[in-house]
């Protein structure tokens, strides 16, 4: 349309910069509380699991739908089921494309002509094998395709919407729970017959992805309404830069994980690095046990975050109450490294103690370092006194201290009674996360760049940094690392703390990865972090490459009696 | 349970950036609507789709300029504020963020909002600059004769002059103007019909015929 092009100094570019600040920072509030209560996919930084509040399923209901176990994707289980709905029509919940004659048969037989493609990972259909197109089905809307991901099942109404639950919901006649289960079950696409002239047709091509630590535990679904013949899908590597839209998880295409390392780094460094910090890990001290009542799990870390500072607050915030400082990707901030110690107390229901304490910010260029001081030194939003309630502690340093209830609760610590049940021998561990079937035989791993191995290496990091990981089950994690060829591996790389350690990165869209730093010698992970390897293709063009968008050093984990 | 307020979690990273992709390519659906009071980017995408339909819907409405644009800015923070509350049976999008924008021109719903939120967070006629000035009052002239319908629908009872203005002046198909008003379609087109021969009675001469369903159909006007 045509503002997109304007340079972005009328009316509607000023009032989307002061809606969009508004946005953000809802958004941050939200994943602060999502922080702690894990919803879809927790990122590695998050260091959470496998506790996946369906909450989060329902919230994204249409995106990523209510995780579903099935037997780890194995080729017994169900790709699809039809479902009849009261007053007509059929929902038809899709696990998997893989039968494709059969979901094209019960599409017909509802209604919808359609071609279904189930491609490899990282593979797409060579384009274009149909004429692109559009229905206009009641309610003023337009349908012409979309890409839906994620865990679990896709669901399509088929000439019938399920009855949505809200009327009783508002007046009160179902709980909150059933409401909630109600939304999670609702279909994700309703496809009108109707709609469809004679030569239109629906396109659905699919992929696995990974998701959750299981390398094909999700799906990506391409949905596309054609026009005339629809051609036999030849399926092809996804091209070099190709959106998610086909598939492409990279800017490189194809795999789903981009290896970055140390390239002249010989493989054996790597796995010799890995095997001593099996050793390390193995003979590591007593395990930490989850907090018995009235004691806390307690757990310091330092926090590097990118942030922007904008001198005038331009666009961010409402007019009378701007914003300066914040986590905001502008190209006209100043960018710095915002460091903030965080201290949390969690006790065994869940509830938390926190305290964050300020440090040194550290800009890019010591020009802008220079104007900031000379402008006061002004803290991040997150600090600053007159949003929120800051003090300071002994040194002068801003502090903020809060109490939280989180929704993890109860599985705050469940969760490690899982941890305690994987093999505790690197192949079995790894062959477990990977959800093959102990009867399967050995299976080879799976190279750090494919779908597979990738999610795999994810994983395994995010089971050594749980501070309840037991030493063996470390251990043998990072024995599992080391036989997995093609790790994004280097020497020498200091932590947001200062320590010196190996690291594993890799890159998964657009110059943003992950790198987790560890100790070789002690068989601990130190600091992980969100990593920006490319600045201006994750849309930083101010900043240098190879620095953390997130970094959490973690400095101590220990179960505590008191808060202080 | 212990969760908070009604704001839905953040997506993953992977879902988040498939639902970016979607909203750029095909607009803000059902679906991703309720992402666009925490994620910036979609709603940068719902913004872009849907700015040129608020503002004409309150220009058609509203002859002060600095009105016009509080109004809008006020519209946007409604969906941003009310998003998680959407649910598809409300009606598509745009309709429903026109329910909001009709609701907030009539005044209802700002008393209600400012109770909550404490505070008024954005004006956003200090937004307009005299470049904006001079175009939104050329676009106020232009609607000149849509706010005299708008005015002429002032006697009809409130139900009957909601959905004829959402047809007639905003040129919402009957059911958008349903799900807009929030009734039900049969209901709209009862109303629809009502209002339509009483203002007929009343206008023929002035402001010549009534636009008719048949040219009141959506159109895409991107």
């Amino acid at each position: 349309m045509k503002r997109q092009g304007d340079k972005g100094e009328d009316f509607e570019s000023r009032l989307l910069g002061q809606l969009k600040a508004i946005v953000a920072e809802r958004g941050d509030e939200a994943s602060r509380r999502e922080a702690a209560e894990p919803a879809a996919a927790p990122p590695l930084w998050r260091r959470r699991g496998p506790r996946l509040a369906l909450a989060g399923a329902v919230a994204l209901a249409g995106i990523v739908v209510a995780l579903i176990v099935t037997a780890g994707g194995s080729k017994s289980s169900t790709a699809f089921a039809v479902e009849p709905q009261p007053g007509g029509g059929v929902t038809i919940k899709i696990y998997s494309l893989e039968d494709a004659s059969g979901l094209e048969a019960a599409l017909k037989e509802a209604g919808i002509r359609s071609q279904v493609n189930w491609l490899d990972a990282g593979m797409v259909c060579k384009e274009p094998h149909f004429k692109p197109s559009e229905v206009h089905p009641r309610g003023g809307r337009t349908f012409g395709g979309m890409t839906m991901g994620g865990p679990g099942a896709i669901t399509i109404s088929v000439g019938a919407e399920p009855r949505s639950r809200i009327g009783e919901f508002k007046r009160g006649e179902i709980s909150d729970a059933e409401f909630q289960a109600s939304m999670a079950n609702r279909a994700n696409l309703n496809l009108d017959p109707k709609a469809f002239r004679a030569d239109q047709s629906v396109v659905l091509s699919g992929a696995p992805v990974p998701y959750n630590g299981d390398p094909e535990g999700g799906s990506i679904t391409k949905f596309d309404v054609a026009e005339g013949t629809v051609e036999p899908c030849e399926p092809v590597p996804a091209p070099p830069g190709a959106g998610p839209g086909a598939f492409a998880l990279t800017p490189e295409g194809g795999p789903a994980f981009t290896p970055r390392g140390d390239g002249a780094l010989p493989p054996a460094a790597a796995v010799a690095d890995l095997h001593r910090a099996a050793a390390a890990a193995e003979s590591a001290g007593a395990q930490l046990a989850a907090p018995g009542s009235g004691k806390y799990l307690y757990e310091k870390t330092k926090v590097v975050q990118l942030e922007g500072w904008l001198p005038k607050g331009d666009g961010k915030g409402p007019k009378d109450h701007p914003r300066y400082f914040l986590t905001i990707n502008d190209p006209k901030a100043r960018n710095a490294l915002v460091p903030v110690t965080k201290e949390v107390w969690t006790a065994p229901s869940g509830k938390t103690h926190v305290r964050e304490t300020l440090g040194d910010i550290t800009f890019f260029s010591s020009a802008d370092q220079r104007a900031w001081e000379e402008a006061g030194s002004p803290p991040p939003w997150d600090f600053e006194p007159a949003e929120h309630h800051v003090t300071r502690d002994g040194s002068g340093r801003l502090r903020k201290e809060y109490a939280r209830t989180t929704f993890r609760g109860r599985h705050e610590f469940t969760y490690m009674e899982h941890l305690s049940r994987l093999p505790t021998e690197p192949e079995a561990l790894r062959l477990a996360i990977e959800h093959r079937p102990s009867g399967d035989g050995p299976v080879a791993p799976s190279p750090a760049s494919s779908v597979r191995g990738g999610g795999t290496v994810e994983r395994l990091l995010q089971i050594i940094g749980e501070p309840l990981t037991s030493p063996a089950v470390r251990a043998a994690a990072f024995g599992a690392l080391a036989e997995i060829p093609g790790l994004g591996f280097e020497r020498g790389v200091t932590d947001a703390a200062g320590r010196r350690g190996d690291a594993i990165g890799w890159t998964r869209e657009r110059g943003f990865g992950q790198r987790v730093i560890f100790d070789p010698s002690a068989g601990t992970i130190l600091a992980d972090a969100e990593f920006i390897y490319d600045a201006k293709a994750a849309g930083y063009p101010n900043v240098p490459n190879d620095i953390p968008y997130r970094e959490t050093a973690h400095l101590k984990a220990a179960i505590v009696g008191t808060i202080r | 349970m212990e969760i908070g307020p009604a704001l839905p979690n953040p997506p993953s990273s992977l879902s988040r950036r498939l639902s970016v992709v979607a909203a750029r390519e095909h607009g803000v659906g059902p679906e991703q609507l309720p992402l666009i009071g925490i994620d910036a980017d979609i709603f940068d995408a719902f913004y872009r789709e849907h700015i040129d339909g608020v503002e004409g819907f309150v220009i058609r409405r509203v002859g002060d300029r600095d009105r016009a644009a509080d109004l809008t800015a006020e519209i946007f923070l409604a969906a941003i504020d009310s998003a998680h509350r959407y649910r598809p049976a409300l009606g598509a999008p745009r309709a429903w963020l026109l329910g909001i924008a009709r609701n907030l021109v009539a005044g209802e719903w700002r008393s209600r909002d400012r109770r909550r939120s404490g505070e008024e967070r954005l004006r956003g006629s200090v937004l307009l600059d005299s470049d904006d000035a001079a175009r939104w009052d050329a676009r106020i002239d232009a609607a000149s004769r849509s706010r005299e319908l708008f005015e002429s629908m002032e006697r009809l009872p409130d139900g009957e002059r909601a959905v004829l203005e959402l047809v007639a002046l905003d040129e919402l198909s009957l059911a958008e103007a349903a799900a807009a008003a929030g009734i039900r379609p049969v209901t709209a087109r009862v109303r629809l019909h009502r209002a339509r021969r009483k203002l007929r009675a009343e206008l023929e001469a002035a402001a010549g015929p009534v636009p008719d369903q048949s040219s009141a159909r959506k159109e895409d006007r991107s």
